[in-house]
């Protein structure tokens, strides 16, 4: 299985994907115009991995701002990854500027509806 | 709602779909079926409406960092704005120094030149020489402070006509 990469931009977050290594990261900026345009290949991806996915994924969010649209896509990929978790294991990691109040109750708010274990990791 | 949020939620929307289908199939459904797909439809609104309230939370939480970075953005607007202002009254105080000490040059040489020897001719009297020499030098001042305030009006004119161009 391919691997995912995708470098940020001003609006987009950088993506790294790797299946072989079972860790996957999302860090930057997420205010695409077309949230969905930009994470369908995403869902697509983790669809795919949920097929053959490591015994131990770990996912790492280091998000410095998202918008609205993209708030939905990620609950999407948390989905796929609660689906993974069923049978292998996922680890979730929550990263956030050691100020940015918001940014952790954001993750709080996922971690309540999700069912996947997520830490949180100020920085 | 545009297109675009609509496909954010086309899972959803698919759900929503399939529940009026069967509700309007409704006599062509048994009891079974039709509880199924009742107990489908609850645990999905159920999901949908965690979601809806995480999504919610989130564009609050934005809306606060956006409206702290405008107070953040205005706050700075002030605090760069009385600093021009600071600066553009240095620069037309520098300037009018520089004005007044030709003028005061211009004068000294007047005074020296022309209307000593003048009150000179009429009057014996060096006091009144010196008197308007100290008359003279005493109008410098006001002279100044005529020349900032016209400058700065000026200054303040101009600033004025940029921001309108600016906004048109």
């Amino acid at each position: 299985m391919e691997n995912l990469f995708l470098e940020k931009s001003n609006k987009t977050p950088f993506i790294e994907f790797d299946a072989n290594r079972g860790y996957l990261l999302i860090e930057g900026r997420s205010i695409p115009e077309d949230a969905l345009d930009f994470y369908q290949p995403l869902f697509s991806w983790l669809d795919s991995y949920s097929k053959t996915a490591q015994e131990v994924t770990v996912m790492e969010f280091k998000l410095e701002y998202f918008n609205t649209s993209s708030s939905k896509c990620l609950v999407e990929i948390l989905r796929r990854l609660e689906d993974i978790n069923c049978e292998k294991h996922v680890e979730v990691k929550w990263f956030y500027e050691q100020d940015d109040e918001d940014m952790q109750e954001s993750g709080e708010d996922y971690m309540q509806l999700v069912n996947v274990p997520i830490s949180f990791e100020p920085y | 709602m545009s297109k675009r949020r609509q496909n954010i939620f086309y899972n959803e929307q698919h759900l929503f779909e399939r529940s009026r289908e069967v509700n309007n199939a409704f006599q062509e459904t048994s009891d079974r079926d039709l509880l199924q797909e009742y107990d489908s439809l609850s645990s999905n609104y159920g999901r949908l409406l965690g979601e809806v309230k995480l999504i919610t939370s989130v564009s609050d939480r934005l809306q606060n960092k956006l409206n702290k970075a405008n107070e953040k953005i205005s706050e700075q607007n002030e605090k760069l704005t009385d600093t021009v202002n600071l600066l553009t009254k240095a620069k037309i105080s520098r300037a009018a120094t520089t004005i007044v000490l030709i003028i005061a040059v211009f004068l000294f040489m007047l005074s020296e030149g022309v209307l000593e020897p003048i009150v000179e001719g009429y009057v014996d009297n060096d006091i009144i020489g010196f008197a308007l020499k100290a008359v003279i030098a005493i109008l410098l001042k006001p002279i100044e402070m005529l020349i900032e305030s016209i400058l700065y009006k000026k200054a303040r004119k101009k600033a004025h006509h940029s921001i309108d161009l600016n906004e048109k």
